[in-house]
């Protein structure tokens, strides 16, 4: 048996990054008032688009992702599980929609429906943590339930109904990720997008028809914040430092990731090592940083959640290689559509666009530039679809992009 | 344990396709099915591959078995006809271990599951 990946370095590194959360939320303001902005960030609807900046401040927003990013390490604690490239994509995505969605209360019950689940199958929750953290994106179920389903602000009653529903969710995703993941052959990272994606359209289709409306929104914080910047910068560069030093203080070796075509399960950690591993994140993300402030974008909630999910998809199928042609074909779209990179869910889709990175490295740099494309014009109607329930849009439309363009690839493919 | 007997058909399957990667023309296969554990033996013959070729497919076959990641990932396996280091990751999860041996024309691969 080869030797195991070391993973006292990965469970440091994650420790180090919620560490970073939570000082920069203790420095940028007033730490009393920093933790009574925890009130709003609790208490609103958490539906896409809700920037947690622009509901609160953006320290209360980096206190509630610290908050669930050290949750998330403990989760892996009680459960032992081993540190991995599956580990560090699953607590970027933690800590990283933290800042517009996810909080420390309406994650909860998606939690105890998957805890269920394991209980019902007289399994390990362990073996379901994966499906239970990524489908926390099904989160904004429950805070929309909690706050609105009895129509007079937050009761007993609608915080019952609330948790059911979202342990309700939290039931059906180890079975319905698992079949979706069977249809999406591991081209869409995102995979668990897809399934609380149906989900969501479950949810909102069953909400109309007793009278109750999910309500799509657009809190978004403009501008970038130079404090904001330097942190993101520091922060993703020291990935490539640590990695660096890691790596006997050289990045030799580093191009050996751009070999794998980054289709799941891709796990860097296990093929090339921690050190390059780290590197590849700190590349990735700093990447996505500089296109995204060279393009103008916002650096805001949502989009520092798609740069914390390139990073950690960083150690999980994402490199410079593969990542770059959806990019493109978002930029190419939106040369010809009637939409620019400057709208909200477009600058959204061009970080989010490089789930469908396996496209380019299994088939090549012009089908991932359609990938892009299509999805840049896909995500910007799906959702209505799931009422802004599912975070993961971007996953959602990543998957319907997999199941028209794969078949059709794999139709040109000679039979090898 | 839930859908053992699928999970070992993909492990089993996966391991076929790489054999046929390889360019196998004989491949034989010895499933042996006991109470807690299952053992998997594939011998074939191929063409043209290094000894570096055959660490790096032993380094995904041997990561460990991890049962949050097989969990999460095994219906991928054996659901398209391409056979890639991430396939063999997976199945190398589900594998409490997994033991290569190969001369210049020949490869055995023998895979041990605790059920």
């Amino acid at each position: 048996m080869l030797e195991k990946i070391k993973e006292a370095p990965i469970k440091s590194f994650l420790y180090y990054v919620s560490f970073c959360l939570l000082i920069f939320s203790l420095v940028t303001a007033n730490p009393i008032a920093t933790v009574k902005g925890l009130g709003p960030i609790l208490l609103s609807s958490s539906t896409l688009i809700t920037d947690y900046m622009g509901i609160s401040s953006m320290s209360s927003a980096f206190l509630n992702a610290a908050i669930v990013s050290f949750f998330t390490l403990f989760l892996f604690h009680i459960a032992k599980i081993q540190y991995n490239g599956t580990s560090i994509a699953s607590f970027f995505l933690m800590a990283g929609f933290s800042l517009f969605g996810k909080n420390f209360l309406n994650i909860i019950p998606v939690f105890l429906g998957v805890y269920v689940y394991a209980l019902v199958n007289k399994d390990s929750f362990r073996k379901y943590i994966y499906a239970a953290l990524f489908g926390t994106s099904i989160a904004p179920i429950v805070s929309e339930v909690i706050i609105h389903f009895s129509g007079r602000g937050i009761t007993l009653q609608s915080i019952i109904v609330g948790t059911i529903i979202g342990g309700v969710c939290g039931f059906l995703l180890p079975a319905l990720s698992v079949e979706c993941l069977r249809v999406l052959q591991g081209f869409n990272l995102y995979n668990i997008g897809f399934a609380t994606g149906l989900i969501g359209i479950f949810f909102t289709a069953a909400f109309k028809s007793f009278g109750f409306g999910t309500e799509i929104r657009m809190i978004w914080t403009t501008g970038r914040s130079p404090i904001l910047c330097v942190f993101l910068y520091a922060l993703f560069l020291s990935f490539i430092l640590f990695g660096y030093l890691l790596n006997d203080k050289s990045f030799q070796n580093y191009p050996i990731i751009f070999r794998h075509s980054g289709r799941a399960v891709a796990d860097f950690t296990v093929m090339d090592g921690f050190p390059l591993t780290l590197i590849n994140m700190g590349v990735v993300s700093t990447f996505a940083l500089s296109y995204l402030i060279v393009l103008n974008g916002d650096v805001n909630g949502p989009t520092i959640g798609a740069l914390f999910t390139v990073a950690g998809f960083g150690a999980m199928g994402k490199h410079l290689k593969n990542m770059c042609a959806p990019m493109f074909g978002v930029f190419f779209m939106s040369m010809l559509a009637h939409w620019s990179l400057k709208d909200p869910s477009v600058q959204l889709a061009a970080l989010f666009c490089t789930g469908l990175a396996p496209i380019t490295g299994q088939y090549g740099f012009g089908w991932g530039i359609v990938a892009g494309a299509m999805h840049s014009l896909i995500v910007l109607s799906v959702t209505t679809f799931h009422g802004g329930l599912n975070l993961y849009n971007n996953g959602f439309a990543a998957g319907l992009v997999v199941m028209l363009l794969i078949p059709t690839i794999e139709s040109f493919m000679k039979d090898n | 344990m839930k859908h053992n007997k699928k999970k070992m058909l993909i492990i089993l399957e996966e391991l076929m396709k790489l054999f046929m990667k390889l360019g196998a023309t004989n491949i034989a296969v010895n499933f042996d099915m006991e109470e807690e554990q299952c053992t998997i033996r594939i011998k074939g013959n191929y063409e043209g591959k290094s000894a570096r070729y055959f660490q790096e497919i032993a380094k995904c076959l041997n990561c460990g078995r991890n049962e949050e990641v097989e969990e999460c990932y095994w219906s991928i396996s054996g659901s398209s006809e391409i056979n890639q280091d991430s396939e063999l990751y997976i199945v190398g999860s589900m594998l409490d271990q997994c033991t290569l041996n190969f001369s210049e024309t020949e490869l055995e691969i023998v895979g041990y599951r605790k059920l």
